[in-house]
């Protein structure tokens, strides 16, 4: 679905911003795209929906070159951005406008996820919360139902109730057609969402892979009094660390640990991770 | 599915732009139907002295111009804007077709209609006042006026079409301000010109208004015939410099790259 090779991009000569990034994801899988501030998470998904152009390499969406903004991709593709500006005018309006341009838009399924949301048509958009314009903007991205769905901070805005509804809607929309790309700091909403997960840091990706993939190579559980781990934390419930799995041992991802492992053991993350 | 163009596409910005635009394009145009029928009730009041009534002419080739800046800041607000230009690039339709849709709605249309009201309010005017006189634009088919001072403000909006694309911000006061260079250095080197060359007569320095006048007027007497000459070869040079700006700017509206 997506493959970038060899890409350098840059927004000044002096200072490069990725050097040299591979990256592939698939169609199937719902990906967390995770880094510190200003990293280039969301220069990462500009250049995926071809707003930015690489300085150079490879990328490739769908088939196309995102920089040529071809129709065939733009009708298969929707970017959520995290600040969103609406125009002044009724959401109706907005969706009639609109919708033309996308040849798989559900109707029924933006109505249905604005009454998840407790949104209603007869909104004027520019009267609306920073939280509800993101509702509104969501429930559009998904009933356009394109294959490529990226999304800039989704949840920034949303309040509680939202965010479950959120997790609720995209898990419906998932399917194996379907790539879905969240960039997020809130990781903690978007856990049992994410199946695949890619870790930036400065310049590079430190890890891509799948949920499986990484408990293949990695174990999360409790620790043993003078047990030695990549990473730990200590709690109520004690210690907790995040371990190289040469058992073979189950558990399930936590992804804050596991971001904060890869971003505190570069190397032994490079290595461990080496052969996927 | 076409790739290049689509008139179902094509039509489809443009009833995405009328649907969030229309209040302020309708009161646009209530602001200048309103100013015109004042201007030219007052132009053609004969209590008037002769330079007022002249007034008009001027003022509407003025207002051609600020209504084409008002309606290209309309019509290039959105992908200006960085919060709302991802939502316009991001639209499937084209290059070809958003950058159409731009040219006709910052361009083509807003001149149409503003040619085609002057017009309609010149006629009604005279019609309601029962008066005639020579100075109207369409009346007396005072072609003078748009041969030489409409190509004038045409080049003038060119370019802030072009300011649109390259400018990141304040982009109608850079252009103005090019423009304001680029005469400043046009007289210079006219007058560089003038002074060496004795038999060379340098008419002006208004682009589309004068600039080719003077391959002529070396060779041609100026009062007696030129005229039809002069306007033949400055259609050509306008339409040929026109379309070259259009597709130098196409080319810098593909490249355009956004932050969203």
């Amino acid at each position: 679905m997506i493959e970038f090779k060899n890409v350098v991009f840059s927004y000044s000569r002096k200072q490069t911003l990725f050097e040299d990034i591979d990256l592939t994801m698939n169609a199937g899988n719902i990906y967390g795209l995770l880094g510190k501030n200003g990293v280039g998470k969301t220069t990462l998904l500009n250049l995926i929906c071809g707003l930015l152009f690489p300085k150079s390499g490879e990328c490739r969406v769908m088939g196309y070159t995102p920089q040529e903004r071809k129709v065939g991709l733009l009708s298969n593709l929707f970017y959520v951005p995290d600040e969103i500006a609406l125009p002044a005018m009724k959401l109706k309006d907005f969706v009639r406008v609109n919708k033309p341009f996308y040849p798989n838009f559900d109707e029924k399924l933006m109505q249905s996820c604005l009454d998840e949301f407790e949104v209603s048509g007869n909104e004027n958009l520019a009267k609306l919360s920073h939280g509800q314009k993101k509702k509104v903007y969501i429930s559009f991205a998904l009933a356009c139902q394109t294959n490529l769905l990226l999304m800039d901070e989704p949840t920034n805005g949303l309040d509680i109730p939202s965010k479950s509804t959120f997790r609720k809607l995209l898990a419906g929309v998932a399917n194996e057609e379907r790539c879905i790309v969240i960039s997020t700091h809130q990781v903690r909403d978007l856990e049992n969402l994410i199946d695949a997960v890619v870790i930036m840091d400065n310049s590079r990706v430190l890890l891509q892979g799948t949920m499986e993939q990484i408990t293949e190579k990695l174990v999360f559980r409790s620790l043993e009094k003078d047990e030695k781990a990549l990473y730990e934390e200590s709690g109520m419930k004690g210690r907790w660390g995040v371990m190289e799995n040469s058992s073979g041992e189950f558990s399930k991802v936590d992804m804050e640990m596991l971001f904060n492992t890869v971003i505190g053991n570069k190397r032994e993350i490079e290595r461990i991770f080496s052969n996927i | 599915m076409s790739e290049s163009f689509s008139y179902h596409r094509f039509g489809g910005l443009i009833t995405r732009y009328w649907a969030e635009r229309k209040l302020v394009l309708m009161l646009n145009a209530t602001v200048l139907v309103l100013a015109m029928f004042a201007i030219f009730f007052y132009h053609l009041n004969p209590e008037n002295d002769f330079p007022v009534r002249a007034l008009w002419p001027f003022v509407a080739v003025i207002g051609f111009a600020i209504f084409i800046a008002w309606q290209m800041q309309s019509v290039f607000y959105e992908l200006n804007n960085n919060k709302q230009c991802s939502l316009f690039v991001m639209l499937p339709a084209s290059k070809m077709e958003k950058y159409l849709f731009l040219i006709l709605m910052g361009f083509v249309l807003p001149a149409t209609v503003y040619v085609g009201m002057t017009y309609l309010i010149e006629q009604l005017s005279v019609w309601i006042m029962g008066v005639e006189s020579p100075e109207y634009l369409w009346s007396d088919i005072n072609w003078r006026l748009f041969l030489r001072d409409f190509p004038a403000m045409l080049f003038v909006c060119l370019v802030w079409f072009t300011g649109f694309l390259v400018f990141r911000k304040s982009h109608l006061l850079f252009s103005t301000i090019s423009i304001g260079v680029f005469m400043f250095v046009l007289s210079k080197v006219e007058a560089y010109l003038t002074a060496s060359f004795s038999d060379l007569y340098v008419h002006t320095s208004v682009p589309f208004y004068g600039l080719t006048l003077k391959l002529y007027t070396t060779y041609f007497d100026f009062d007696q015939g030129l005229l039809v000459d002069y306007y033949s070869y400055s259609t050509i040079f306008v339409v040929l410099f026109t379309i070259a700006v259009f597709a130098a700017n196409y080319y810098k509206f593909k490249e355009k790259q956004i932050k969203a």
